[in-house]
């Protein structure tokens, strides 16, 4: 049997981190199946689920704990549940970018409308720089999608910032 | 029959060449490109690259689209070129040789495109929205370029939202 483990893990900046951690999951035979790492400013974050068999969990952790001493890095883990790593998100279907003078408020303001609708978010990613907020969102609004432009038309009055939302109309070419 | 070349096979990178003949095996050539899009789980477009046949014709037929849209019905176009285009759209692509992978890819939203039918008369079609996207999608083939080669991550956009 296999375990699922999510993985967050961030440090300082620097190059090597990725190699650093590929290194020690090799060694520990945890595969690295789904991840996402970025730089944030002068941190550095990665999300991965690795998986490995149920045998090599202590040493894994062990490997883990070892890279947290030598290199400084935080590392946290989870094991994940059966279906939690096997579960496939659907695909979203828009996109929505924000941007303006930055305030207090835009991602709630954004994300509240559509939680209210139940329009799940695949991906975020924002940015602040000086004065002005960048925002884009990846979401699964299925038939909720006039709904939310409509909602999302308020936000943008209201905060004064401009919000376009993509339909992403798909195809296999 | 033929063989559907899927990533990592590198022979999907090769340029493809333009159409001279206009004869029975080009009509020959189209039969089986649009068989193979028809087999194709949700297919609306297909280049003769992804069969492994370097030759600048490709079909699209976004009426086979699981969403409705506005399209032109069944497009088979030989040395298919792009002449004009504007604005922006993004929208999310799946390629039948790139099995198993979907990502936002942004093109152009309106495009003219010009180019030669089986008798290798010359037309022209503007078009706008998704089948301007599958069009755009398949000329790339043609010049060994997939939709991986495009794709944008939400932090892509907010840099491109930034220029």
């Amino acid at each position: 049997m296999n375990q699922s483990i999510l993985l967050s893990i961030s440090g300082k900046d620097r190059a090597g981190i990725v190699r650093d951690v590929s290194e020690v999951l090799l060694h520990a035979q945890a595969n690295i199946e789904d991840s996402s790492m970025t730089v944030l400013r002068g941190r550095f974050t990665m999300m991965l689920i690795v998986e490995v068999e149920d045998s090599g969990l202590s040493s894994l952790k062990a490997a883990l704990a070892e890279l947290e001493q030598r290199t400084g890095l935080t590392v946290q883990s989870q094991v994940l549940s059966e279906d939690e790593a096997s579960h496939i998100p659907d695909e979203p279907d828009c996109v929505i970018t924000v941007s303006g003078a930055d305030k207090p408020g835009i991602v709630f303001a954004v994300t509240d409308v559509m939680a209210e609708l139940g329009v799940s978010v695949a991906d975020v990613s924002t940015r602040a720089r000086g004065e002005v907020y960048m925002m884009a969102l990846e979401a699964v609004a299925g038939d909720k999608l006039n709904a939310l432009q409509a909602k999302l038309a308020d936000v943008s009055d209201k905060l004064s910032v401009s919000i376009e939302v993509h339909q992403l109309d798909d195809g296999v070419m | 029959m033929y063989e559907l070349l899927t990533l990592p096979d590198e022979r999907l990178r090769q340029k493809s060449q333009p159409i001279t003949q206009f004869d029975k095996s080009l009509q020959e050539l189209s039969t089986v490109l649009e068989q193979a899009m028809l087999d194709g789980q949700g297919g609306v477009g297909i280049a003769a690259p992804q069969l492994g046949i370097f030759k600048r014709i490709v079909i699209v037929d976004c009426s086979l689209g699981l969403h409705k849209n506005k399209n032109h019905g069944r497009l088979i176009m030989v040395n298919p070129e792009i002449i004009a285009q504007d604005g922006e759209a993004l929208g999310r692509e799946g390629c039948l040789s790139v099995p198993e992978w979907v990502g936002t890819v942004p093109r152009a939203r309106r495009i003219t495109v010009r180019y030669q039918d089986l008798q290798g008369k010359t037309h022209e079609l503007s078009t706008k929205a998704f089948e301007a996207r599958v069009i755009q999608h398949e000329i790339d083939h043609l010049d060994g370029i997939l939709f991986i080669d495009k794709v944008v991550s939400t932090k892509d956009l907010i840099r491109r939202m930034d220029t």
